[in-house]
């Protein structure tokens, strides 16, 4: 037998995979939320501790460690790559596969460089759109950058978003309302005069 | 990945490879967990959900809070609320997970799309139409059986999914009570 519980919506899974200073205040706020929140990290022992500091916390929070990339990116509705650029391209490429079709939050680099040249946010996302063609990509950047994240219990206080995907703003632009995080702008990549609309 | 949507695509209709791969651009592949939901009631249904593995069940809940199972879905069947898929209102049905599940979700827009770049589809899509059809007018027929020429069909037609479920779920989707169907089935076994 089943109880009848209006309103009740389908849990969202989102992949936050890095747990350094960014991944940490991003799953910080996540686990406000009616979200069951995936960890992921290569070094696995980092995100279980990220996982039990935040359930120390908030003890009845969704959190889990999750060893696997590709296998936790399929779970997953919503992916967030907290990671330097030539990390996220590293990861993009193991999940390519399942992430056709879904919503991927890249958290901009600011030091992303190759060969010696500084590689903008928006040819950060252009290179992650070429690697995933068909996955909607959100690029984030902190409001705040000088803030210290150190520790789980800071999270995040406002983002600015980009991308192409309208729907994929709203959708991202709402998720992080709903657990206090305020997304202060958007503009779409593609526009190189960079307008921008406030939300 | 996708291998049973594209036997049970080919089995259909012809696609060559450029089409194949324009197919695949438009497939959301999503594993879901025992018990984990895809939709619940009062939510609006946005994917049309294939089950590549696994297996799924829709129900409604009725007043007095039990559950009514109106569609399972095995490896290679389509399960959705068509009713809310189509017009956007809020589901009737929850669907969820009663084995961990590996889907393949299309949107109604990227069926929209499919079928303006692959007109063949069109065909496709009339074909599972008629199957959804044909099982729900199956179901039905169901109803005007007795408890236990209703188990029997159900036996007959879908041994599967007998062997992979709880008693308690196939009574459920034969509209009867759990005792009901225990009692059917001792009588049923006692006169072998």
């Amino acid at each position: 037998m089943v109880l009848k519980i209006m309103g009740m919506h389908v849990k969202q899974t989102i992949l936050v995979i890095g747990s350094g200073a960014q991944g940490k205040a991003i799953a910080a706020s996540l686990a406000n939320g009616n979200y069951h929140v995936l960890l992921s990290d290569k070094d696995f022992a980092k995100a279980e501790a990220l996982v039990n500091g935040l359930k120390h916390d908030r003890q009845h929070c969704d959190v889990e460690a999750m060893q696997c990339f590709f296998d936790s990116a399929w779970e997953s509705d919503m992916i967030l790559l907290a990671l330097c650029f030539s990390e996220q391209k590293e990861v993009a490429t193991t999940i390519k596969e399942v992430v056709n079709q879904k919503i991927l939050v890249s958290l901009v680099d600011p030091g992303a460089s190759e060969k010696g040249n500084e590689i903008s946010a928006e040819k950060q996302a252009g290179l992650l759109q070429q690697l995933l063609p068909n996955t909607k990509i959100v690029q984030l950047e902190t409001a705040d950058p000088g803030t210290d994240h150190t520790d789980c219990s800071k999270h995040l206080s406002g983002v600015i978003l980009s991308g192409n995907d309208e729907k994929a703003l709203e959708i991202v632009s709402s998720m992080l309302a709903s657990v206090g995080v305020k997304s202060l702008l958007t503009k779409a990549l593609s526009n190189g005069e960079g307008v921008v609309k406030t939300l | 990945m996708h291998e049973v949507f594209f036997t049970k695509l080919r089995e259909s209709i012809t696609l060559t490879e450029e089409e194949e791969a324009i197919f695949r651009t438009y497939l959301l592949p999503k594993k879901i967990r025992k018990k984990q939901y895809i939709l619940q009631e009062g939510d609006a249904c946005k994917y049309a959900i294939f089950v590549e593995k696994g297996l799924l069940r829709s129900y409604t809940v009725n007043e007095k809070g039990n559950d009514q199972i109106v569609q399972f879905a095995l490896e290679g069947w389509w399960i959705t609320d068509m009713y809310s898929f189509i017009t956007g209102e809020p589901a009737r049905y929850n669907i969820d997970a009663l084995e961990e599940s590996e889907l393949v979700l299309i949107s109604n827009a990227a069926l929209e799309e499919l079928r303006q770049r692959i007109p063949k589809f069109l065909e496709f899509s009339f074909l599972q139409m008629r199957s959804a059809y044909i099982a729900f007018e199956k179901r039905l027929s169901y109803m005007n059986l007795n408890t236990e020429e209703r188990y029997k069909k159900m036996v007959e037609t879908y041994p599967d999914i007998v062997q992979r479920v709880p008693q308690h779920m196939i009574a459920s989707y034969l509209g009867l009570t759990a005792e009901t169907l225990s009692r059917a089935r001792k009588q049923m076994s006692a006169r072998k």
